[in-house]
């Protein structure tokens, strides 16, 4: 490195260069890069995903650096800024630094949701709170997570599994004798009861009485698809019809329309009943964004809300579950799985087996675990290599803070 | 009768009072221009004092590991290509050592006085080699410019009070006469000025514009956000460490395993 009463001699040109050595500029220029992505990351919520070196599982950041060491053997993404971890036969919770977050192990722990975490103590399920205390004692065999103050949670009792719903502090709102429950969807909850389908509201009083034979069990823009002794179609939160129709499949409503199955065909109703997409369809996606996937001749495109295909039939599978995430959607041409944008062009070409990516999650975070060359790392929506193959497993990234994704396939 | 004793200027005496009004003026704000661009780069080299030293030294760290696996990946492999990429990470990890342990990562926080600021200001209007009237005189200019920088970056106000007090008692101070030389001398001088201002801006715009300026508008950036952003790159490249010599420990591994 020159002097420094050199360096600030006045210069005869207007060159730069001599405030530093190259070695210098270099040690800036990746400090540089460091930082531009720290900031441009930090301004979006901390993601954090969980991977596997040595046999053992840690937390990565974006950048594939460890942020809590790979030490544990098993690992579950964070919620609610905490994650449960197990190490041998015991499970925990640690933060987002990888400190232990209480001085308790347990049998089994759930994801955090609205401040409360299932944890399993012997063989029962109860709830603690973000502070380690147990404030729902472990008397149950399962338990779903707190949705608007209320979890699903079932009892064994003369070798008959039944699930009743129970308010923060443990008491139940609705005692235990349903043989299904859904996840609460809109404020209402599908629970089947002596081979019937109705909704229970947060109070735990019946919005919708157990009638239906069959629903899927959820609402969605405020109509759920029933079906009852004399009629099918959709009803609203009070159980009264609002469509009712002859169709032999229905599902739930995306983008102000829902898939129906008439005559072997799949089409689109809206939301007054009426079709808009013709049946004529062999198997359709959900509407994401506009678009949706649809198969003729054995073969997946994707069609616009009238049912033109704005990306030709050309796909052998289609990512039905995450549809386009980050403008791409993962699609399989041949045997290869690939990722196509909104206009159908390959942004990432098909050469991923069905097991070399995370076609399960798709993109989260801004980025996909792949596998290349047996081992793990990420792609981002360029396709890039933005986290280099290094890792023996590897899964979704999630926001630390966010509540739990398990149930955001519905 | 009444008669006034009038001493009227030439048209040429005329025109050499109103350019050395012009340069006198010019002269200050090159001096003005001086002090921004000196405060500039020392404040720079200050702060890459400060980002060698906290972070410079980890990417040093960080090249060392990855020489080490560069050369424990040439003595497994043992190929021209893998030997010649060990040579080069190895020479890498040597210039980085020496970038971020060298005198520039010696430099300290820069945070000059309005009293040091000022005498800096009248030193550089003084000693300007662009006003030098011939080549000796640029000479001797230059090397004073230079005791007046280092004085300036090493705050140190006596010694510009001393190359002041010098430049008061110095011979070499005394102008020469003659209106037509003075004239073209101080025309010469117009030129020399304005063209270092130009410079000066150039160079402060390009210096604006380097890497360890942008540096360290995103440190300011981030502090104002009330993070400390060399920490958090500081905490990055600890992390690639990690992975670096977690990489060297199992290769150095299997190495020993297959020598038994």
């Amino acid at each position: 490195m020159a002097d420094k009463t050199e360096l600030l001699r006045l210069p005869k040109s207007d060159s730069t260069s001599l405030i530093l050595s190259e070695a210098g500029a270099s040690l800036i220029a990746r400090g540089r890069r460091e930082a531009s992505s720290l900031l441009l990351r930090k301004k979006e919520p901390l993601c954090l995903a969980t991977a596997k070196l040595n046999g053992k599982w840690g937390y990565i950041d974006q950048i594939g650096n460890f942020i809590v060491e790979p030490r544990f053997d098993e690992a579950f993404p964070f919620s609610s800024g905490f994650a449960a971890v197990r190490c041998g036969e015991k499970w925990t919770f640690v933060d987002k630094t990888g400190q232990r977050a209480f001085g308790t192990d347990f049998d089994g722990c759930a994801p955090f949701s609205e401040g409360l975490a299932g944890v399993k103590v012997g063989t029962k399920w109860g709830f603690i709170d973000e502070g380690g205390k147990q404030v729902v004692r472990p008397l149950f065999d399962q338990v779903k997570g707190f949705s608007g103050g209320v979890s699903g949670v079932e009892i064994l009792a003369a070798d008959r599994r039944k699930w009743g719903f129970i308010d923060t502090t443990g008491n139940f709102i609705a005692d235990a004798q349903f043989d299904q429950i859904n996840e609460f969807s809109e404020g209402l909850c599908g629970i089947e009861l002596a081979d019937r389908w109705g909704f229970i509201d947060r109070s735990g009083r019946f919005a919708v009485r157990p009638t239906l034979t069959y629903s899927f069990g959820y609402f969605s823009e405020g109509l759920a698809d029933a079906t009852d002794e004399s009629c099918s179609g959709y009803i609203d939160r009070n159980g009264d019809f609002l469509i009712t129709m002859e169709c032999e499949d229905s599902d739930i409503f995306r983008g102000g329309l829902a898939r129906v199955k008439i005559n072997g065909r799949w089409g689109f109703i809206d939301k007054t009943g009426k079709i808009v997409i013709a049946p004529r369809f062999e198997e359709t996606a959900r509407f994401n964004r506009g678009i949706a996937g649809a198969m003729l001749d054995e073969k997946w495109g994707y069609i616009d809300a009238t049912g033109k295909y704005v990306i030709d039939p050309q796909f052998d599978e289609v990512d039905s579950l995450n549809g386009f995430r980050y403008g791409l959607t993962s699609v399989k041409l041949g045997e290869k799985w690939g990722f196509i944008d909104r206009a159908g062009r390959f942004v990432i070409a098909p050469r991923f087996d069905y097991s070399e990516f995370d076609l399960i999650n798709g993109f989260r975070c801004g980025l996909i675990a792949v596998r290349i060359e047996g081992k793990w790392g990420y792609l981002d929506s360029t396709g890039s290599q933005f986290i280099s193959p290094q890792f023996e497993d590897a899964l979704a990234f999630t926001e630390t803070d966010a509540p739990s994704i398990s149930d955001d396939w519905i | 009768m009444k008669t006034e004793l009038e001493c009227r200027l030439t048209p040429e005496e005329e025109e050499l009072v109103a350019k050395r009004e012009e340069l006198a003026r010019l002269e200050a704000q090159l001096a003005d221009q001086e002090l921004v661009l000196a405060s500039l780069k020392a404040e720079l080299a200050a702060f890459e004092g400060l980002y060698l030293r906290r972070v410079g030294v980890l990417y040093a760290e960080l090249d060392e590991w990855n020489a080490l696996l560069a050369e424990l990946r040439a003595e497994q492999a043992g190929t021209p290509e893998a030997k010649a990429e060990a040579s080069e990470a190895r020479a890498h990890a040597e210039e980085a050592y020496s970038a971020a342990h060298g005198e520039a990562a010696e430099v300290q926080p820069f945070s000059p006085t309005a009293d040091l600021r000022k005498l800096y200001r009248d030193a550089a209007k003084r000693v300007h080699p662009d006003t030098a009237t011939d080549e000796t005189d640029r000479a001797r200019r230059e090397r004073l410019m230079k005791q007046v920088n280092a004085a300036y970056v090493a705050g140190d106000e006596d010694a510009l009070r001393r190359i002041l007090a010098d430049l008061d008692t110095s011979p070499d101070t005394v102008q020469g006469s003659g209106v037509g030389a003075d004239l073209i001398r101080v025309l010469r001088q117009l030129k020399q000025v304005r063209d270092r201002r130009t410079a000066i801006e150039r160079e402060l715009v390009a210096l604006r514009g380097s890497e360890i300026a942008l540096l360290q508008q995103d440190v300011e950036h981030a502090r104002h956000e009330n993070r400390d952003l060399l920490a958090e790159i500081a905490a990055t490249v600890r992390g690639k460490i990690g992975v670096a010599k977690r990489e060297h420990e199992t290769r150095a591994t299997g190495v020993k395993q297959r020598g038994r």
